[in-house]
């Protein structure tokens, strides 16, 4: 097959647009004046085709005519993986710009020193090579650049910040939570959320419409697209090539990267750019598929290992006093208001587990989603639809996540895999839990039940030891993971790998740990440190 | 502190955002829908259907399920799902023979909901429908519940009860 190469020599190529892509491009675009090529694997998702503003009932009329919402997530029939029951891993993609954010969560948590310091301490496989002090001032810089709400209020396992904007209000339901965890003696805070509650450089203020999964029409929370890729362009100094699906990282004969081989996303012509350094930020999975067929960077064994994501599940009921209540507009910013964190360190219990838990709340109050939960209550006829609407207002909901430990047997590989529509092996996810998060569960449903049983709350029935499906908090980390011994790691404290110095890893495989947080606003803060750095050394001839 | 740079964003996007709130209300009063057809049952199981979605959701001081068209929603997932259709095809068919329009419906449904296997398999299987089906209307979900969200609001006042603070 004939393969097309441009002689240029790019001073850096990111690849991936997401979170780590999209910081890293606009860092050293928009701070560090330096060019920049992007590769990604789809395009630009239109922010006005986003469903925000469909009611229920109009959005079945839309699709009973045929139409459909902008198809944001990649459909693993174009891009399969392996995975297999019972353990079955649910890898979620998004391929287009902007990545994952366009539909993610928005919540936006600090790590702290419990969380870069527990491996140290407990010797649970390789310490992190870095401390809450070397990234608190990436954390500052972040939130001031993309908006975040929330509290100022510090504990030793949720750092807070004097740059977070104004919390929304709470829900009935959420102070009803708040107050009965408080009483167990557990604190509850503001959740913190990458949504603007004031207008901030440039960008809307939200409108409290709740329907953040569906892509923001206003752009009032964080998507890598409008804060970070646009601003990037309009330097002239970013230049992104779309349906650019990276198949390779190739390395010059001095141990070096000197490029990337792509495909075309549709015509699936091959295609060769050239750059000086490289750095890859294509979400956990899809990266380690990257180097794992590149075969580079690999000299410690640990590339593929050690995926780490969270266990998770979910508990509803109904507050007595919240029930028969009128129901109020219980949308705000989509998602909860508060934030339970980890608290297991504080009481200086010795438990039969390592690492810890937090806790969200959403889908409190009366939203739309009847569904999930008024199928579980007995019953049919004028009784049932009465005792529906009286619950309505009254709901509940909290949805506790826990660290998985790094294990080496959870990985990803792509050895004897199959060949993807342009003949690179696809991903294998090999995945579970053990005992330690076994025990976690034990203790996180101990929390979950003593927070509705301090309510007086009716739990709807549930299956005490059930989780999610593995991968469903699309939090993948671990898989090319930072330390600072190169037999144990495959990265450096700047993301830098050990073996081939210009190439950095951006995205969620760069932890070493994956915590029981989300990881967007580490990974945002890590990209901007980790292309600081890069840009330092090309200033001093380093790469 | 807000600055009079921050001040002017504020008024620009309330202005912008309030003209997108107005159309976004314009354009759920435009969505009064078109007659409904079946496009999988046939009418004697549309029948059926009605009035079994209207037992299990049915009218009070707002409308029920059959209202609702909880029915035609039903049949739309048939219609996309043939594998789906047929099973719910053999299942009304087994309603049928129950003798479910001429017998005592509740009593019915009320034996069904208690039982185990297969008469409890049909009962929730149609009662998931309905409740999805329902409160995915604006008759089930605004009507009935009070639901009036996904819209614009300047400030999210969250509780309003003194007695939860």
């Amino acid at each position: 097959m004939f393969t097309q190469s441009a002689p240029e020599v790019h001073d850096v190529i990111v690849i991936g647009s997401g979170a780590a892509g999209g910081m890293s491009a606009w860092n050293l675009a928009v701070n560090h004046g330096i060019s920049v090529l992007m590769l990604d694997a789809g395009a630009r998702f239109r922010r006005e085709d986003f469903w925000t503003h469909v009611k229920p009932w109009q959005w079945r009329e839309r699709v009973e005519k045929g139409l459909a919402p902008p198809k944001i997530q990649l459909d693993s029939q174009e891009q399969p993986y392996i995975s297999k029951e019972p353990n079955k891993f649910d890898l979620i993609r998004v391929w287009g710009r902007g990545g994952k954010t366009n539909i993610w969560g928005r919540v936006a948590l600090r790590y702290s020193d419990l969380d870069f310091e527990g491996p140290a301490k407990d010797g649970w496989e390789i310490p992190w090579p870095i401390r809450y002090k070397d990234i608190a001032p990436y954390y500052d810089k972040v939130e001031q650049e993309i908006g975040v709400c929330g509290g100022d209020d510090d504990t030793d396992s949720l750092p807070g910040s004097r740059y977070h904007q104004p919390p929304p209000a709470l829900r009935c339901g959420e102070r009803f939570m708040k107050r009965s965890a408080e009483a167990m003696g557990i604190k509850v805070v503001n959740q913190r959320k990458a949504v603007n509650t004031k207008p901030t450089n440039g960008h809307n203020p939200c409108h409290y419409c709740g329907a953040c999964g569906r892509g923001c029409d206003v752009s009032a929370f964080f998507n890598s697209t409008d804060y970070l890729t646009d601003k990037a362009e309009k330097t002239g100094r970013l230049k992104i090539v779309d349906n650019a699906v990276v198949a390779h990282i190739i390395l010059g004969d001095n141990g070096l990267a000197k490029g990337v081989r792509y495909f075309d996303r549709y015509s699936k012509a091959e295609r060769i750019v050239y750059g000086k350094r490289i750095i890859l930020g294509a979400s956990c999975v899809d990266s380690t598929r990257i180097l794992l067929n590149s075969k580079i960077g690999n000299s410690s064994g640990v590339i593929g290992n050690y995926l780490c994501e969270q266990v998770r599940f979910h508990m509803m009921g109904f507050v007595p006093e919240l029930m028969g209540t009128k129901a109020l507009n219980d949308d705000g910013l989509g998602g909860e208001h508060i934030y339970l964190p980890r608290y297991n360190a504080r009481d200086g219990r010795k438990r039969d587990y390592l690492r810890g838990f937090g806790s969200q709340f959403w889908n409190t109050g009366a939203q739309a989603g009847v569904g999930n939960w008024a199928k579980q209550i007995e019953g049919f006829g004028l009784d049932y639809k009465k005792s529906i609407k009286r619950r309505y207002p009254a709901l509940v909901a909290m949805h506790p996540y826990g660290e998985v430990l790094p294990y080496k047997h959870n990985k990803v590989s792509v050895d004897g895999t199959p060949k993807d529509r342009y003949g690179i092996p696809i991903s294998r996810i090999e995945y579970s839990i053990a005992d330690n998060e076994k025990k976690m569960l034990d203790e996180m449903y101990d929390m979950a039940e003593g927070v509705f049983r301090g309510m007086r709350a009716e739990i709807v029935p549930y299956q005490r030891g059930a989780i999610d499906p593995f991968g469903s908090a699309i939090h993948e980390h671990g898989t090319c993971r930072m330390g600072d011994d190169p037999k144990r790691s495959a990265l450096n404290g700047f993301n830098q790998m050990h073996d081939v110095k210009n190439v950095f890893v951006v995205d969620g495989s760069s932890f070493t740990t994956a915590s029981e947080k989300n990881p967007t606003l580490t990974i945002l803060a890590l990209a901007w440190r980790a292309t600081d750095y890069l840009a330092d050394q090309m200033r001093t001839g380093g790469v | 502190m807000s600055t009079r740079r921050d001040l002017l964003q504020i008024a620009l996007t309330a202005t912008a955002t309030a003209a997108a709130a107005q159309e976004h209300h314009a354009s759920d009063t435009e969505s009064t829908p078109a007659k409904k057809v079946a496009r999988f049952f046939k009418p004697a199981e549309m029948d059926l259907l009605a009035k079994l979605v209207d037992h299990i959701i049915p009218r009070s001081d707002s409308p029920g399920a059959a209202d609702a068209n909880v029915h035609y929603y039903i049949d739309w997932l048939a219609h996309t799902n043939a594998r789906r259709g047929d099973q719910l095809r053999k299942d009304l068919g087994w309603i049928a023979k129950q003798k479910f329009n001429t017998a005592d419906p509740v009593g019915l449904l009320t034996n069904w909901s208690k039982s185990t296997g297969e008469p409890k398999r049909i009962f929730q299987n149609f009662k998931e429908l309905t409740v999805d089906g329902y409160y995915g209307t604006r008759e089930g979900l605004h009507v009935e519940l009070g639901w009036n969200a996904n819209t614009f609001v300047r400030e999210f006042k969250g509780c309003t009860h003194e007695e939860h603070a």
